[in-house]
């Protein structure tokens, strides 16, 4: 049986060093690249083309979930293996145990377990789907993965203006221009829930960041203006209280 | 309170039902009670020929009496050439002899002829009130009814207040009324109320519909009475409910004492000198209780020394009332009247303040004691004879009826308030116990230090000592009992080791700033507010990936408070989670902070406050005052 080849992600140093060690002693296992930037990891992975990720879940920035979920999308052929400190309770939380694991501190014994589970899977060719899981782990992300035809863009959390309903899809505002995302306007809700978004209306997601006045208007209703854009965004008139007061802040 | 509109529309349905209680009590009283009060008397003639008695209708007998000064005539005399003339109802210390006025005492005849209608067939009867402060009631020359002991001299007299009603024999179609009334205890003199004819019938259910108020209110003050012992029996920590419970044995007091006296249907005996020293006792301790009470419950609004001040001033005139006779302390009411109106006045702005900062009942309050006040004002204008009708004299007893209701009110609103906050409480104290095991950062802890026995043992030894360190002050189990408190060196040196292990995970991208004034040290402060702090700075910070995580963590004292500050230079808060923390909604916040909340609120009255920018950092301070009085629990450990 040839060599699996993994790449190891964990924004700690020495946990990322324990891992290499404990998996070095394995025969089967090869490391192609071990990463503290979970970002890092992720634009390495086409170039690398890993078998296996080994990847942290507590990490800045980008979740291991969230990453383990772009993974997911751009290479699904990789088998990821979540590796963290999270007790049993909080993997059963996140709805994680359809996906391997490894429990920190570990032991190589649990470790081999997973290789030959590992190893079982490669060789029947099973991927795990873990869209629907994202969705449970409403962790925030900072970027997000935009795929456009070919390309994979970050975009910056900070850099959205707002983002409108329409549809079939959304459609993301940036100062600049426009990206377009098959996923929910929900979807972004949950991931942007900690991050000054408010839902203004049942179509707009807005960056409270980003506005630069309130309009009244004669119906009782509200627009809001953004910031460089000029752009009108409508405030549904039961949000509009919640909003002035975020706004005071 | 979250519903406060409805609130505000809930006090406006109470004030119209009661004024229109008031109104419709008042103008019952003046269309079917007493009509014709143009027919008024006229140099000691009162004429009613023309009156139709029904079993309605009601005559004062008021207007111009024949008055005889120093005089006791007795009726069989029938020189109706009075030397003078003397309003009724009213006090004769105004009254001129020999060009000077006569003062409150003295003693002298009244005396009044009735003209009855010619065919008036019902038996007819007299409402007839007390005076001041005896006296003596002749009808058509037989004596009828009497007050005390009329006398010439204080030494003579014996005086008494008690209402009475007695049936008239009608058959010389007039009334010859001589009244011997003497006062030697009182500071007012004379015949002070109407006396009342009417039918037999109409004169009783005037009494009753007296009595049926008396007793209305009565039952309603002792009532509360029992009930704010009760609820103060089983909250001995809620003074408030004593104090209630004695305004209102006050008021139900001065209700027996007042109006019918109802006091003499149960005492018939009672000594005059008892009842008049109770009636008056019960005027200063209103305002007397009621401030205790209001300070007890808005501490913050009400200053100790206004308080004291009133109690003290208040209790003094009882202390008088007590040990002096009517003589001297009656003429003081009138100085106390006025105090009585500023300490209320006062007390109003004290209330409203606290419903201001929306605490709970103190609205319903607001409306009660204005209520009060305003009938308190009418009430003593007709004892003042600012206005003279004898239908408003009495509005006082149903601003006392409204106002307990609303202090029973805002009493339940209270406790309620406390029993959701225990609740809320105790919800946190259990995400407390939980939040003090953050069971990842063991595991990662130990994972790292198990790498670093390969690697340096020298390291891994240290950061062992660290967290043997960190787990010492988590498990040290004594300060989960939440009366203890802890220095503040001692709370630094649990955040230090932290930071220390933190530090070495993150391969020293973590910095630590310390600004801590050394005085402030030894102050003592709630156990775990700091560390949730430092905690959740760190994973706020590290959520940047590419800069360096730095925490600053200062302590000073700043106007008298010790304020200690944690900023990191992370993510940020999102400004619905700060909304939500000014808002005290707890649902939207980690238990972290819900719980540092709460716990600075129970223990000193202030909140968290939090200045985040999103992607810039986030900077919580903690403001403990420093007088020590603001600490409840006084139990220490260092």
């Amino acid at each position: 049986m040839s060599m699996i080849k993994a790449i190891l992600v964990d924004d700690e140093l020495f946990a990322l060093k324990e891992l290499q060690l404990q998996l070095e002693s394995l025969p089967n296992i090869q490391i192609i690249g071990s990463f503290t930037n979970p970002l890092e990891s992720f634009f390495n992975i086409t170039m690398l083309n890993p078998d296996v990720v080994f990847l942290d879940i507590d990490m800045p920035e980008v979740s291991g979930i969230y990453l383990a979920e772009q993974i997911m999308t751009t290479h699904p052929q990789v088998k990821i293996i979540f590796v963290t400190a999270f007790d049993k309770y909080a993997i059963n939380a996140f709805e994680l145990n359809a996906v391997d694991y490894i429990l920190k501190p570990f032991t190589l014994e649990r470790i081999k377990k997973t290789i030959s589970r590992l190893e079982e899977k490669i060789e029947k060719n099973i991927n795990t789907d873990i869209h629907s899981l994202s969705n449970q782990y409403k962790e925030s992300v900072k970027k997000f993965f935009i795929y456009e035809q070919d390309n994979i863009i970050l975009l910056n959390i900070k850099d959205i203006y707002y983002i409108e309903a329409l549809n079939k899809f959304v459609r993301i505002r940036t100062k600049d221009r426009f990206y377009n995302s098959n996923h929910s306007l929900n979807y972004f809700e949950n991931k942007l829930k900690n991050l000054d978004f408010f839902r203004t209306h049942r179509g707009y997601l807005v960056n409270l960041d980003k506005i630069a006045e309130i309009i009244p208007k004669i119906n009782y209703s509200f627009d809001i203006r953004m910031t460089d854009t000029n752009d009108l965004i409508p405030v549904s008139r039961t949000n509009i209280k919640l909003l002035k007061q975020l706004l005071e802040l | 309170m979250k519903n406060y509109k409805s609130y505000i529309i809930y006090l406006l349905i109470i004030s119209l039902i009661s004024l229109i209680i008031v109104i419709e009590y008042n103008s019952f009283k003046n269309n079917k009670g007493v009509p014709g009060i143009e027919l008024k008397a006229k140099q000691g003639i009162l004429d009613l020929t023309d009156l139709h008695f029904d079993d309605e209708s009601l005559h004062s007998l008021d207007g111009e009496w024949s008055f005889f000064y120093n005089q006791f005539i007795m009726p069989d005399n029938y020189d109706y050439s009075a030397p003078g003339i003397i309003t009724v109802p009213g006090l004769w210390n105004s009254y001129q002899y020999n060009k000077e006025e006569i003062g409150a005492s003295g003693y002298g005849t009244y005396r009044l002829k009735v003209l009855l209608p010619s065919n008036c067939n019902e038996k007819l009867a007299l409402k007839i009130p007390d005076m001041s402060s005896s006296y003596r009631f002749f009808v058509n020359g037989k004596e009828i009814s009497h007050n005390g002991v009329v006398g010439k001299s204080i030494e003579e007299e014996t005086p008494q207040w008690k209402p009475l009603i007695k049936t008239l024999n009608t058959d010389s179609g007039q009334l010859d009324i001589v009244i011997h009334v003497s006062n030697f205890h009182h500071v007012k003199g004379g015949i002070w109320e109407s006396i009342i004819l009417g039918t037999e019938e109409a004169i009783y259910k005037h009494r009753e519909l007296n009595l049926l108020l008396s007793f209305i209110l009565i039952g309603v003050l002792f009532i509360s009475v029992f009930y704010y012992l009760v609820i103060f029996s089983v909250m001995q920590s809620n003074v408030t409910s004593l104090y209630l419970a004695m305004f209102s044995f006050m008021a139900g007091l001065r209700e027996l004492l007042i109006r019918e006296a109802v006091v003499f249907l149960i005492f018939p005996d009672i000594s005059f000198k008892l009842m008049s020293k109770l009636e008056y006792i019960t005027v200063p301790s209103g305002p007397l209780l009621l401030a205790l009470s209001l300070y007890s419950l808005y501490q913050t609004e009400f200053p100790r020394k206004i308080m004291s001040t009133t109690v003290t001033v208040f209790s003094l005139y009882i202390i008088v009332i007590i040990f002096t006779p009517l003589k001297i302390f009656g003429p003081l009411m009138h100085l106390y009247l006025i105090l009585f109106i500023i300490a209320f006045i006062y007390m109003i702005f004290v209330i409203a303040a606290a419903a201001k900062k929306k605490k709970p009942g103190a609205g319903t309050l607001l409306f009660g004691t204005l209520f009060l006040l305003l009938t308190a004002l009418i009430d003593m204008g007709y004892v003042y004879k600012l206005h003279n009708n004898y239908d408003l004299a009495y509005t006082f007893s149903i601003g006392l009826i409204i106002f307990i209701l609303c202090q029973m009110h805002s009493l339940s609103l209270n406790i309620a308030d406390v029993f959701q906050r225990a609740q809320g409480l105790a919800k946190a104290e259990m995400a407390f116990l939980q939040a003090q095991i953050v069971p990842h950062f063991l595991y990662n802890t130990l994972n790292t230090i198990i790498h670093l026995t390969r690697e340096s043992p020298e390291k891994a030894r240290s950061l062992l000592m660290e967290l043997s360190k960190y787990l010492h002050g988590k498990f040290n189990f004594d300060l989960y009992n939440k009366n203890k408190l802890v220095t503040l060196e001692y709370e630094l040196d649990i955040v230090k080791s932290y930071l220390a292990i933190e530090s070495v995970r993150f391969s020293n991208r973590l910095k630590v700033n310390y600004q801590i004034d050394e005085q402030t040290l030894n102050h003592k402060i709630l156990p775990f507010l700091l560390q949730p702090l430092v905690e959740n700075a760190v994973r706020h910070g590290f959520r940047k990936n590419s800069e360096d995580c730095i925490i600053t963590i200062s302590a000073f004292v700043q106007e008298k408070n010790l304020i200690l500050s944690v900023s990191d230079n992370g993510i940020g808060m999102p400004k619905n989670k700060i909304l939500a923390l000014t808002k005290c909604d707890y649902s939207q916040l980690g238990t972290g902070l819900t719980n540092i909340n709460q716990r600075l609120n129970t223990a000193y009255g202030t909140d968290l406050s939090i200045v985040s920018t999103i992607d810039a950092g986030t900077t919580i301070n903690i403001k403990i005052p420093l007088r020590s009085d603001n600490v409840h629990d006084k139990s220490n450990i260092s």
